[in-house]
């Protein structure tokens, strides 16, 4: 065929056409490409589009803690940047928000569940539907059930001044619902430094440090979150700087962080164990003689008894549970006593490990009374909430006294109380509960809490469920109606204190809301007007309004907030309140004060805890999955769950964070081999609770027995039941802290094999 | 470990039809400048083998890079002539062109229409052809060499850096360029003197298939000998990841199964008459030759971002710029 | 003047600022897996004697770069009042023989196919703005200048410029 087709006539003048027309070809696709060799890519866009940088603030704060200022740049109604501020930087995680606020799976418009609960299939309605639906509900359940049957749960997603008291307004002038106690982590912290102090307040300054000799940095992260600072950063410069300047620094955590890397010492421990660890060290100092008599003697109560209870607790004993050889723990007892000024820093990951962990935070608070590391320049008392609380609603008001409804719900214990209809409360006592719906406000409800399927199976239990929330997150599937919320950079708000609590951060509105996202004050206001308490519930406040009323309210108990208006926050973007550094107690120890507890000095012997049938004594309590436990034998390996710099819980889930963060296991060389399990594999770590999928990493940083699940990934169980998402709370329990009412997930046995 | 994939199975699908063209024109010029119209089928086929399999080979390269629209305006896009992927991409164009004409005047329907266009195009089509044939065997043999040259040039890449990789494949781009003419001939060619050829292929198959052989074996134990990471580049395909691709597929089809088919017919163990088998021993040393440069090319790591000098650095230990 | 950068490793806290600030600078489309600067973080010893050395590269900008010697478009250029190495993306045809000629492996390719690394954030540099990644980093542990100024300040340390045949403007300290 070919032949025929040659022959049929490839004449010269057809040739030379063909040809001519193949170099037109070969000219035009130059052109094609000439078209863009011509021009360099700067030329080639509009330079003449204006561009307004706003002043933001990253919208990580109110759970990372941080207040790191931000710029965004924004042109043509799109922000186009965001920088950090010339003088005060932001993260890994601030630089990233231009991808939580673009990304294309962000929820877009209001939506009801069509499939089963959970499957996360839903259609589209309007808005006047989804107000009417939210307001009937509470109407029907309310009347059907009683103000109690509602759990109104808006969280750390609602952060911000401009909500702070309207999120507890809304329920509460409907007659109150029930809502949540104690917190997924830190809360055990400033009741347990509260016991020994008398106040929750008793954690200096990081800045501090710089007058130690040595700084003993216990389970807190700084180089992978931004606790105990205003900004990004400013925690590692002032460990690194110290350390230059001959501060040695000692890192005691399961896992070799970012942090144990830049200090001189790390000191491996198992998770849970910490409070032996310290008992050990009080032993050490005692029997030593090494305490600071004279300060004792001055300013503490319960030294006797004290001494008397830490002779079980010797450096040999220490050593089994925890891992850590004795003299390690003896010589870190030593230097601590005898290099003062020097700081010990309670961190956050075994506040959260062990059985009341609270008792190990007491025993820090005793070791630092023990050799008068209190009120000076470089040390650190105990716990807190840096200088300042924050800014919560004032009763004025929150409308606190319409509410009618005095039970509640510990935050790590929703699942249980929902199946089990009963629910530990602050005090100690058991409450009946019956819930029947839910409304959760930028609520993680399923990946942050402990035992993923026990939630899940709660879920499933309740009529009805609300959520609204930026992104289809594991609790948004189960939700039956489904409102999409605004960004931070879509409205006015302004920060928290960060955990240093010197700065305020006010964040003005960069972009009109995107797609058909409303702002929880609109979906507030809206729902609230449907009800008819509009106007007690001040549904014609704007969000600036909310702030400027909150920060009157607030500066009425806080005088030092006086000055702080919004019209001041709106000019300078930044203010800073409170004492720099802030270093607890200094009048106390100056003798001009005394402590704020009952007996007005430090109690080492605490009669409220000992009311409350809790140890009168910091004392060890084994954790209830450990090592010498007959679980054991199933599951031999503990858990640990620090966090990594990217993930900030489970709310920096964009595209830009994944690529960066890959989801691992940690796990020691020794442990890995005797499962034949290398770095890359897939491997599933599990126990009854659940199973969960991750890739191993094969590493030094953690010690044989322990692995480290950085925690933040979202939950996501495939048709086996296993979680592919990498979640770590399938596997953790909902047991809390007695004292304070915080989670304890970083305490469970589980076992590791391929997939 | 990691293997090298930025250039993956498509580069080393070019490098290979580059190198078959090239080797079988070179063989077909060479055989057409020994005995003239004797093999017309074996040159025609020859010819547009070598012609086609590089013309291929160009468009599969155009298939793998990012901007192929761009990258085939030459003169726009093979300006630094300082890079051999721009002296190569010029000795493509020439080879094209040279082994195309060549083609089209050894084959005779091609050349009649080009005799309606202009008569000495044709009467003269074996002046041209001579000429072809000459030019060619410089270019040509610039384009297998070059498929190395591009690869050896490279320093920080250990395991390629060596006057031994463009010899390497070189002599396959030959092996495989006499390997495929001579199935050819023991498949196709008619001529009375088909027998003497096909020997005289046979065993230069056999040579060749030596000479490679030699080669490979020089160079993969000059890497097993240099730094570290050539060592163990070279040790992936001996021992590691890709050592059953080499082992089988380079060492097995493309050396040992085409010697053992020319050794079977040059013995006479074979039956004359066995297509089969010098088409066999053809095929399996074209596998052997795409597989040559694919482990090449996955073996080809990086020297270690952990030089000697970073080490030390991080190492503490001081020294001045 | 040839600029460089000075990376201080052991002020690095491996948390990847620097690399994000540059997505964002840079308007990166994520999944590509395109990071034009990359912190790879070297764990030795056994624990609990481990170190961890974090290292924060982009483009060295070298003195003699490898990748335009062997750039066959000439796309590559090294720019002679700062010595920064930019590509034109409207010769590169993505070929990729930069990639291989690179001793970094610095050389990536997104979706345009063509070569994408940085250019010292020549835009910001020319507003006297330092580049993204050093304005964000959360320690103070990157700089970029002037190689004379990058040298003086690395003095204060056991630092060096990283050796190499292609003459990489990075300095470096432990």
């Amino acid at each position: 065929m070919v032949k025929d087709l040659l022959a049929r006539g490839l004449t010269r003048r057809r040739f030379l056409q063909v040809s001519a027309a193949a170099g037109a070809l070969v000219a035009v696709g130059d052109r094609l490409v000439g078209g863009t060799l011509a021009q360099s890519p700067a030329s080639s866009s509009n330079q003449e589009a204006e561009e307004k940088v706003f002043r933001a603030v990253c919208p990580s704060t109110s759970l990372c803690t941080a207040t790191c200022p931000l710029l965004a740049t924004v042109k043509d109604g799109r922000i186009t940047h965001i920088l950090n501020h010339p003088e005060y930087k932001c993260c890994v995680k601030g630089h990233s928000h231009r991808m939580t606020v673009y990304d294309p799976t962000r929820l877009k418009y209001p939506m009801v569940r069509v499939g089963e609960r959970g499957e996360g299939k839903f259609k589209r309605i309007s808005w006047d539907e989804a107000i009417d639906t939210y307001a009937n509900k509470i109407k029907e359940v309310i009347g059907k059930y009683g103000n109690q049957a509602i759990l109104w749960y808006p969280a750390r997603g609602t952060g911000g001044l401009a909500r702070a008291a309207a999120k507890q307004r809304l329920p509460n002038v409907l007659g109150g619902m029930v809502t949540t106690w104690g917190s997924l982590c830190i809360a055990n912290k400033g009741p347990a430094a509260a016991s020994v102090y008398g106040t929750q307040n008793s954690e200096s300054d990081l800045h501090t440090i710089k007058d130690s000799n040595l700084a003993i940095i216990w389970g807190y992260g700084f180089a992978d979150s931004n606790r105990r600072v205003d900004f990004a950063g400013e925690a590692m410069r002032i460990l690194m700087d110290a350390k230059e300047r001959g501060c040695r620094i000692v890192v005691i955590d399961p896992f070799f962080s970012q942090t144990a890397a830049k200090a001189d010492q790390w000191i491996p421990i198992k998770p849970g164990t910490d409070g032996a660890m310290a008992l050990a060290m009080a032993n050490v100092i005692i029997n030593g003689n090494l305490y600071n008599k004279e300060f004792v003697d001055r300013f503490v109560l319960g030294f006797d008894e004290f001494k008397a209870h830490v002779q079980q607790y010797t450096p040999e004993w220490a050593a089994k549970i925890t891992g850590v050889p004795a003299d390690v723990i003896t010589n870190l007892a030593v230097e601590y006593a005898t290099k003062q000024p020097a700081a010990l820093f309670p961190g956050d990951g075994p506040s959260r490990a062990g059985h009341d962990p609270s008792q190990w935070v007491r025993a820090c608070g005793a070791l630092a009374a023990l050799v008068g590391s209190v009120g000076k320049p470089g040390t650190n008392a105990c716990s807190g909430m840096g200088f300042n609380k924050a800014i919560s609603a004032p009763a004025a008001l929150t409308a606190a006294d319409k509410s009618k409804v005095t039970v509640k719900i510990n935050e790590c214990q929703i699942g249980d109380a929902i199946l089990s209809g009963k629910a530990v409360q602050a005090s100690g006592k058991t409450a009946d509960v019956d819930i029947h719906m839910l409304i959760g406000t930028g609520a993680s409800v399923i990946n942050q809490a402990g035992d993923s399927n026990k939630i899940v199976k709660a879920l499933k239990k309740l009529d009805y469920i609300i959520a609204v929330d930026l992104f289809m997150t594991p609790f948004a599937k189960y939700a039956d109606l489904l409102l999409p919320a605004t960004t931070i950079f879509e409205g006015n708000d302004c920060s928290f204190y960060g955990s240093a609590g010197h700065a305020i951060v006010y964040n003005e509105k960069c972009i009109e809301p995107m797609y058909e996202c409303r702002s929880d004050l609109d979906i507030w206001a809206a729902v609230a007007t449907k009800l008819g308490v509009g106007a007690d519930y001040h549904a014609d406040w704007k969000d600036v309004d909310w702030m400027r009323e909150t920060l009157k309210a607030a500066a009425q108990s806080a005088p030092h907030l006086a000055d702080v208006t919004i019209e001041r926050l709106q000019k300078e973007h930044v203010v800073f309140v409170g004492p720099r550094p802030f270093i607890p107690f200094q009048e106390q120890v100056a003798g001009s004060k005394p402590f704020p507890t009952k007996s007005g000095k430090i109690e080492l012997y605490s009669k409220d805890m000992e009311a409350q049938g809790l140890p009168a004594l910091p004392t060890y309590l084994d954790d209830f999955e450990n090592e010498r436990h007959e679980l054991a034998k199933k599951y031999p390996l503990a858990i640990c769950t620090p966090h990594l710099a990217g993930w900030l819980h489970s709310r920096t889930n964009n595209p830009w964070i994944r690529e960066l963060y890959p989801v691992e296991v940690f796990i020691n060389p020794a442990d890995a081999a005797a499962r034949k399990i290398q770095s890359g594999d897939k491997v599933i770590v599990f126990n009854d609770r659940g199973s969960t999928q991750r890739t191993a990493r094969v590493t030094e940083r953690v010690p044989q027995g322990v692995l480290a699940l950085p925690q933040g990934v979202w939950f996501d169980p495939g048709p086996d039941g296993v979680d592919r998402g990498g979640s770590v709370n399938v596997l953790t329990t909902d047991i809390i802290d007695r004292i304070g009412g915080s989670g304890t997930y970083n305490s469970v046995l589980v076992e590791i094999r391929k997939a | 470990m990691q293997l090298q994939t930025t250039w993956g199975w498509l580069v080393a699908v070019y490098l290979f039809l580059g190198g078959l063209g090239a080797g079988s024109f070179i063989t077909t010029a060479a055989l057409y400048l020994a005995t003239r119209e004797r093999f017309k089928r074996t040159v025609r086929f020859g010819a547009w083998a070598g012609a086609v399999a590089i013309a291929l080979g160009a468009l599969v390269l155009l298939a793998d890079v990012g901007k192929p629209l761009r990258a085939i305006v030459l003169f726009r896009s093979f300006v630094n002539l300082n890079s051999w992927m721009a002296r190569g991409a010029w000795l493509l164009f020439a080879a094209i062109l040279i082994d195309g004409l060549f083609a089209v005047f050894s084959t005779e329907l091609l050349t009649a229409w080009l005799a309606r266009l202009w008569l000495p195009l044709a009467s003269r089509r074996n002046l041209w052809r001579t000429v072809l044939a000459i030019l060619a065997l410089p270019v040509n043999l610039g384009v297998a060499l070059y498929t190395g040259i591009l690869l050896g040039v490279l320093p920080f890449r250990p395991f390629w850096h060596s006057w031994l990789l463009p010899a390497l494949f070189t002599a396959s781009a030959l092996d495989t360029g006499v390997g495929l003419v001579a199935g050819y001939v023991a498949w196709r060619e008619d001529s009375a003197y088909t027998e003497k050829l096909h020997t005289a292929l046979e065993g230069t198959v056999m040579a060749l298939v030596a000479v490679e052989a030699a080669v490979l074996t020089w160079f993969l134990s000059t890497m097993q000998g240099g730094p570290l990471d050539a060592a163990r580049s070279a040790q992936l395909l001996t021992a590691g990841q890709i050592s059953p691709l080499f082992w089988v597929g380079v060492v097995g089809l493309g050396l040992a199964v085409p010697f053992l088919m020319a050794l079977s017919q040059l013995s006479g163990v074979a039956k004359r008459s066995a297509v089969a088998v010098p088409l066999v021993g053809a095929v399996s040393c074209l596998i052997g030759g795409w597989m040559l440069r694919f482990v090449v090319l996955s073996a080809g790591l990086r020297a270690s971002l952990s030089s000697p000098s970073l080490l030390q650095i991080l190492a503490g230990v001081r020294f001045w710029p | 003047m040839q600029y460089a950068f000075y990376v201080e490793t052991e002020r690095c806290i491996g948390c990847n600022t620097c690399v994000m600030a540059c997505l964002d600078w840079k308007d990166i489309k994520p999944g590509q897996h395109l990071q034009l600067r990359r912190v790879t973080t070297i764990e030795s010893g056994k624990c609990p004697d481990v170190r961890l050395t974090n290292l924060s590269l982009s483009c060295m900008h070298c003195g003699k770069p490898a990748c335009m010697a062997v750039c066959p478009t000439g796309a590559i250029s090294k720019r002679a009042e700062d010595g920064i190495v930019v590509v034109d993306q409207s010769k590169c045809i993505g070929c990729r023989y930069c990639f291989f000629a690179c001793p970094f492996g610095v050389p990536q390719y997104g979706e345009t196919g063509t070569m994408q690394k940085c250019n010292l954030c020549l835009d910001r540099l020319q507003k006297g703005e330092e580049p993204a990644c050093v304005s964000a980093c959360v320690t103070g542990a990157l700089h970029a200048g002037p190689v004379d100024e990058m040298a003086k300040l690395a003095s204060q340390r056991a630092a060096a410029r990283l050796a190499g045949a292609t003459q990489p403007s990075v300095l470096i300290s432990r």
